[in-house]
């Protein structure tokens, strides 16, 4: 049983100004074991820092997070992070770059060389093992990414708005491709996005959370991405479901920015 | 001939270089973008036509090309300098390169002079201010009667005509093929024409004696023309009446000066500057205004009818003698800035005499090799102390007088180097010596200075803590280094190579630092969550994110060392290219310096490619990413 749970948890940072800025204000919940969980929410909602609390970069206020019965407290192997760019190390080849990992933890070169070429078929990389990265479409970088955090095999994979950069096509095919190593892996997933689409499309369950203090506005378990594993995507966006929950959780945010600005003005 | 036939390469390699690149701008698209970084892409007939540019204006400036399409035209030009030498005392007399004429210029100074005192004298109370102004009057009076024609005497008018006679013949004269009908080298002068070496042989600027048909007849017009001056000086326009006038009153300013007591200084003042007006009137030579007439005709004709004479000889001086010119006195030299600019084809010469390794610079070869016993490499690298720290004690000699070896003196014979063993060639050299010099410091700078900077853009406290040694002797110029770490170190190359590493050290550190904390947070978390240790980190992913940087900065830490290493070698030292240059530049060698020049740019180039293709190896990434 490795969840991953918060208790009370809090984050406060101190401004530049002197303010206090509450980024995160009693969070809990608790995520199971193999759940797809999408975080939603206007920015500055504290969204990346409760990623970066899960990954272990921050340390919370108060409160503890927990992975099964393991006290999160720092960074560990067991939770692999995907970020925004990629973050590859642009001076060795795509598959350096998978075995990264690996290679840090001397393991042995015969095998990690097996699980690398399995893991490029799986992210549809294969043929590219000798590339430089910097060569590589973002998609492509994006899907290194995904094969250099996922061949660790951590438990818990914490992704930063992993398809924010990329062009609307791409990024649909990444979804499916998300979806397919969610599916075939189990592992549980933490992923934060801006789009409201692909929070719906993509997530279990979802949290749409609220600025100012940060905290979890409300939740909603969806049906979508399982019916994603077997459908077109494209048709399950056009169904008169998710159109009706997508304009709702629009709404909301809508709402949220709208009190933002009048707040600031 | 091998000159010229360069020269005519560059030219041509110049003109289809030039021809190549505006063919292959007008083939490609014109609508390319401004601004476009790849637009600077290749261009290599253009570093031909650049190359080709710098040689031709070398060859120029140095007058290389006038010396070897026309061999013989310094030593006309110095036969033509000669005439014009010739020419310049009479030329002064007369309004052709001066305003006025000579006589004209002295009378209007003096009459301003006798005016200025007569005006000061009437101011004055002392009994003989009118003995004084009637001297003055006396001047005056010797100055019309200079000035008036009709007391010219005959004689004097007929040695005049005589000049402007003998100046026209000369004048007929040279425009003759067969001039001069007669020898007009004395023998000395023939002696020194068969011995004469040509223009810009060693130990010769430019031959003196002339050598061709056209020099022979400019030296022989301007020997002719040097006595018909001497003649013409020795004119005096003696008039009985100046003669008598000057010499009367001479004897009263001297009675005046001798009745005068010695509280009468205004006196003595004003006799002293009459005095002075009297003598340069006298000595002057003023001539009446029209008399000379004759004279300042013949010589203009003169100076035209030379010119003409010189033909295509002035219009090779105007093209291709630019930035100075040839000048005669006792002997012919090139004067101006040509004259320090070695020519090419004779710095050539000179390099190819230094690069033979029996020559070399001051018994020591520019860069050769030497052979080297291993044993005495073995014996520089290994230290002694090795032998000591080996228990037990160095052998002791037998009663029969031989010394028994053990374990301990034979490690001492190979710490030494005192064993045999076969040789290797090793390099040596001026230029071995100052490259191994840089190398070292640039070595040692980034093996400290690399990984003190990564630490510095990591740590607070390295940062803080190193950061007042580092900046306060960065800025320092390393010249102001120099004098102290000599001293300190000695002249030998550990003083050299410890300046060396203080440049490249204060780089690489900077240079490291900004690479160490310019990593992206996002690599690094993505490292920690992959399980990288913390050395891991930095051996894997800050070291090589800084690695433009460091590249960067190895770049710049050769230029920097080159230029210091060159200083501190002219400040001391008995080896390496600065030391060559410092020598050439006492003892005036212009073509050894010119030529340290351009071996120090070469090595400095040739470094820099060698860097550029290390770091298009190294890190391709770099404004890709």
């Amino acid at each position: 049983m490795s969840d991953l749970i918060s208790q009370n948890l809090n984050m406060t940072f101190n401004s530049p100004e002197g303010e206090t800025v509450h980024a995160l204000q009693d969070i809990n919940f608790t995520l199971k074991k193999g759940q797809f969980l999408t975080v939603l929410g206007p920015s500055g909602c504290g969204k990346t820092t409760l990623l970066n609390i899960a990954a272990g970069f921050l340390h919370p206020t108060s409160g503890k997070m927990f992975l099964g019965n393991n006290e999160i407290n720092g960074p560990g192997v067991e939770r692999g992070m995907v970020f925004q760019q990629g973050a590859l190390f642009e001076w060795l080849t795509v598959e350096k770059n998978v075995n990264f990992g690996l290679r840090m933890r001397k393991e042995n070169t015969h095998q990690t060389q097996k699980k690398v070429a399995d893991w490029l078929k799986l992210v549809g990389l294969k043929g590219f093992e000798n590339t430089p990265t910097y060569k590589l479409s973002g998609g492509m970088q994006q899907r290194v990414a995904l094969a250099r955090c996922l061949i660790t095999g951590p438990e818990l994979i914490l992704m930063d708005e992993p398809l924010g950069s990329l062009d609307a096509l791409t990024r649909e095919k990444m979804q499916s491709l998300i979806l397919k190593l969610w599916n075939e892996t189990g592992k549980t997933i933490v992923l934060i996005t801006h789009s409201v689409e692909e929070a719906l499309l993509l997530g279990e369950r979802l949290f749409v959370m609220a600025p100012r203090p940060g905290r979890i506005h409300k939740e909603y378990e969806l049906p979508f991405c399982s019916l994603g594993l077997n459908n077109d995507l494209r048709e399950i966006k056009n169904s008169k479901e998710f159109i009706s929950t997508r304009e709702e959780v629009l709404a909301m945010i809508w709402d949220m920015e709208e009190e933002i600005m009048g707040k600031t003005i | 001939m091998i000159t010229r036939l360069l020269i005519i390469l560059l030219l041509l390699a110049l003109i289809t270089a030039i021809i190549y690149g505006r063919n292959l701008i007008k083939t490609e698209k014109i609508d390319a973008v401004f601004g476009d970084p790849e637009r600077a892409r290749g261009g290599y007939h253009w570093v031909i036509a650049g190359s080709c540019t710098i040689l031709l204006l070398w060859l120029y400036f140095s007058w290389d090309i006038a010396r070897s399409f026309y061999p013989n035209s310094a030593n006309e030009i110095c036969q033509a300098a000669k005439v014009r030498a010739s020419l310049v005392p009479i030329k002064y007399i007369f309004p052709i390169e001066q305003r006025t004429l000579k006589s004209t210029s002295i009378i209007h100074r003096e009459t301003n002079n006798i005016n200025k005192l007569k005006l000061q004298l009437h101011e004055e109370t002392f009994q003989s201010k009118d003995r004084l102004l009637y001297f003055l009057n006396e001047i005056e009076f010797i100055i019309i009667s200079l000035a008036n024609e009709e007391n010219l005497k005959a004689p004097i008018h007929n040695k005049l005509k005589d000049i402007s006679d003998k100046i026209e013949i000369l004048t007929i004269n040279i425009r003759k093929k067969s001039y001069p009908s007669y020898q007009s080298l004395n023998n000395e002068e023939l002696e020194g024409l068969k011995n004469q070496s040509s223009w810009g042989a060693t130990g010769m600027e430019i031959p003196f004696y002339p050598a061709t048909k056209r020099g022979i007849k400019l030296d022989a017009a301007a020997k002719e023309m040097n006595v018909i001056v001497e003649e013409f000086f020795r004119i005096k326009n003696n008039n009985p009446t100046f003669v008598y006038k000057s010499k009367s009153l001479q004897t009263k300013i001297r009675n005046y000066k001798y009745e005068l007591q010695d509280h009468q200084t205004s006196e003595k003042k004003y006799i002293r500057a009459i005095g002075k007006i009297s003598a340069r009137v006298s000595r002057s030579n003023i001539f009446p205004a029209n008399t000379l007439n004759l004279i300042e005709k013949a010589i203009r004709k003169f100076d035209q009818t030379q010119k003409k004479e010189q033909g295509n000889l002035k219009i090779i001086e105007a093209l291709l003698f630019p930035t100075g010119k040839i000048v005669a006195s006792n002997s012919c030299s090139e004067q101006g800035s040509g004259r320090w600019l070695p020519k090419p084809t004779d710095t050539l010469v000179i390099f190819l005499h230094l690069l033979k390794p029996s020559e070399g610079y001051k018994n020591f070869p520019m860069l050769w090799y030497e052979m080297i016993g291993v044993n005495q490499i073995v014996g520089f690298f290994i230290p002694d102390w090795i032998a000591d720290i080996i228990p037990g004690r160095f052998p002791v000699h037998n009663s029969d007088g031989t010394v028994t070896s053990n374990l301990k003196s034979m490690v001492l014979d190979i710490a030494t180097g005192e064993f045999t063993a076969f040789s290797v060639p090793v390099p040596t050299g001026h230029i071995w010596d100052s490259f191994l010099r840089v190398l070292l410091g640039l070595v040692l700078g980034v093996i400290a200075g690399v990984p003190l900077g990564l630490f510095m853009g990591l740590s607070r406290f390295a940062k803080g803590y190193f950061d007042p040694v580092v900046e306060l002797y960065r800025p320092v110029p390393p010249l102001a280094w120099a004098p102290l770490i000599i001293t300190v170190f000695g002249i030998d190359d550990s003083g050299k190579i410890f300046l060396l590493f203080m440049v490249s050290f204060a780089i690489m550190v900077v240079a490291a630092r900004a690479g160490s904390s310019g990593t992206q947070l996002s690599k690094i978390h993505a490292a920690h969550s992959l399980g990288a240790s913390q050395w891991q980190i930095l051996r894997q992913v800050i070291y090589p994110n800084s690695l433009p940087e460091i590249l960067t900065g190895i770049r710049v830490a050769i230029g920097v060392c080159w230029g210091t290493l060159v200083a501190a070698e002219f400040l001391a030292g008995t080896t390496g290219i600065g030391f060559v240059e410092n020598v050439a530049r006492k003892y005036m060698q212009y073509e050894h310096i010119w030529i340290t020049i351009f071996v120090m740019g070469m090595l400095g180039l040739l470094f820099d490619m060698g860097m550029r293709k290390i770091i298009d190896r190294t890190i391709p990434w770099r404004g890709k990413g």
